[in-house]
């Protein structure tokens, strides 16, 4: 029969005294130690020290005290309950800027929402006399006409607003007016037929030399009547700056009143 | 020289009702059952107050630690998936506590260690123990005790957690392993080195 070494089988004492071994290991080293002495004691020295902490353990011995599982469980119910209101509080605290901006977009909805019905379903009292009634009625059907009128030499902060008789035949500065726009309406039509035929983008330098200096002659009188000065009226007593075609009788502008 | 087989305590229960009770019993505690929380620990309470007691050797710290270990049961519960029976995953927990508490227990008991003559200087002789009339079988009991548990309390936390494991608790090596977090080659060298310790210190004292 082979005989193991004393040096091969001690790192396995402790595990034999425990009986820890298994299988070959077992009758290895279990071999071993029936037959040596030595080991034998090793064995006996390791179950010995086991002993006398098992005996002493004894000694040390303390039951818990009672009330440990109610303490436990009240410990935890308690911090259960504080985990929910820190997880609020947590919660709350990363989404405040974010609550704090729904509430303001909330609030600018609900009050423009607000504003819109009042705006829409109010009834509002029309005023004669108010601004949008006078611009509506100069957007009316025709009417009386006025205008703005200075006379000449004096300075342009002293205009007038003078009324026109429409009934009849333009008098006064109307003539002068009604002329020049006639005048240029001509003009216009005789530009578009020096260049009709020319496509829809007329070119000065492709024309035939004659009609190039028509057209521009047409274009320097155009451009000469549309530029913005106040027109002389009839013997020089008045300047028009600006006409109005008032729809109606009801306009109530303050002065304006028939 | 013949040696008598050492016998090896065979569990009654069996691993899967064992097992499936701890699992049932981890699940009504995870659903917010309070009797299940009080009966496990209920179940739990002498093992786990016993071994923090053993590896602290203060019966006030191993109630604090008690609390805190069940405390970390309870917060830690959803992670359990039972790859190891509730006991062991315990223990763990208690280990790793007690790991963290002595660390911070030595600091303070090395910096409050008043010297003995400092001590009888303020507070007179310390007490003869033989003072109090008790037989000598049970005098020498605890004198024995009280060797031993000085000898264990100089042995680095790693060697004191295997050795009471084993001898106190009787976990084998596996459940060891298990609960320390260790392969079960390193139980054994831990074992190993802590019984030669423990041997020269009880055999020159």
């Amino acid at each position: 029969m082979i005989r193991a070494d004393c040096d091969s089988v001690r790192d396995d004492l402790d595990a034999f005294a425990d009986g820890e071994l298994r299988g070959d290991e077992l009758r290895y080293v279990s071999q071993h130690v029936d037959s040596c002495i030595r080991c034998t004691e090793e064995v006996e020295i390791r179950r010995s020290v086991g002993g006398l902490i098992r005996e002493s353990a004894q000694q040390w011995r303390h039951q818990p005290p009672a009330g440990l599982a109610s303490g436990v469980v009240t410990r935890v119910r308690t911090e259960s309950s504080l985990s929910w209101r820190a997880v609020l509080n947590r919660g709350a605290e990363d989404w405040h800027w974010i609550i704090v901006g729904g509430g303001a977009v909330m609030a600018t909805f609900v009050s423009t929402l607000f504003c819109s019905a009042l705006l829409l379903l109010g009834t509002a009292t029309p005023r004669a006399d108010s601004l949008s009634a006078m611009v509506t009625n100069l957007q009316s059907s025709p009417g009386q006409m006025y205008a703005e009128v200075s006379r000449p030499g004096a300075s342009a902060q002293d205009v007038m607003f003078v009324q026109l008789e429409t009934s009849a035949e333009p008098a006064g500065a109307m003539p002068d007016v009604l002329a020049r726009e006639g005048e240029e309406r001509q003009w216009v039509a005789l530009l578009a037929q020096t260049l009709a035929g020319g496509g829809p983008l007329g070119q000065l330098a492709a024309m035939p030399e004659k009609e190039r200096k028509q057209a521009e002659w047409l274009l320097d009188n155009i451009a000469r009547m549309r530029r913005i000065e106040p027109a002389v009226g009839p013997m020089n007593t008045l300047n028009v700056y600006r006409l109005h075609l008032v729809t109606n009788t009801e306009v109530t502008a303050k002065g304006l009143t028939p | 020289m013949a040696t008598e087989t050492p016998l090896k305590p065979i569990r009654v229960l069996a691993w899967s009702s064992a097992a499936s009770a701890d699992w049932a019993l981890v699940q009504e505690c995870a659903a917010g059952s309070e009797d299940a929380c009080t009966r496990l620990v209920t179940d739990h309470q002498r093992m786990v107050y016993q071994l923090a007691l053993h590896l602290l050797g203060d019966p006030q710290e191993a109630l604090d630690l008690s609390q805190e270990v069940f405390l970390k049961v309870f917060r830690t519960l959803p992670q359990f998936r039972g790859q190891s029976t509730l006991r062991t995953w315990i223990y763990r927990i208690v280990v790793n506590q007690a790991s963290n508490r002595q660390r911070w227990w030595r600091r303070r008991r090395r910096s409050q260690q008043v010297a003995i003559e400092e001590h009888t200087a303020q507070h007179g002789e310390l007490p003869d123990v033989r003072e109090f009339s008790m037989p000598d079988r049970v005098l020498q009991e605890r004198e024995t005790a009280g060797r031993v548990w000085h000898a264990m309390d100089q042995l680095p936390f790693e060697q004191r957690a295997v050795i009471v494991l084993r001898e106190i608790e009787g976990l084998s090596y596996e459940e060891i392993a298990t609960s320390l977090d260790v392969a079960v080659g390193t139980v054994k060298s831990r074992l190993a080195r802590a019984r030669e310790t423990l041997r020269l210190a009880l055999v020159h004292q």
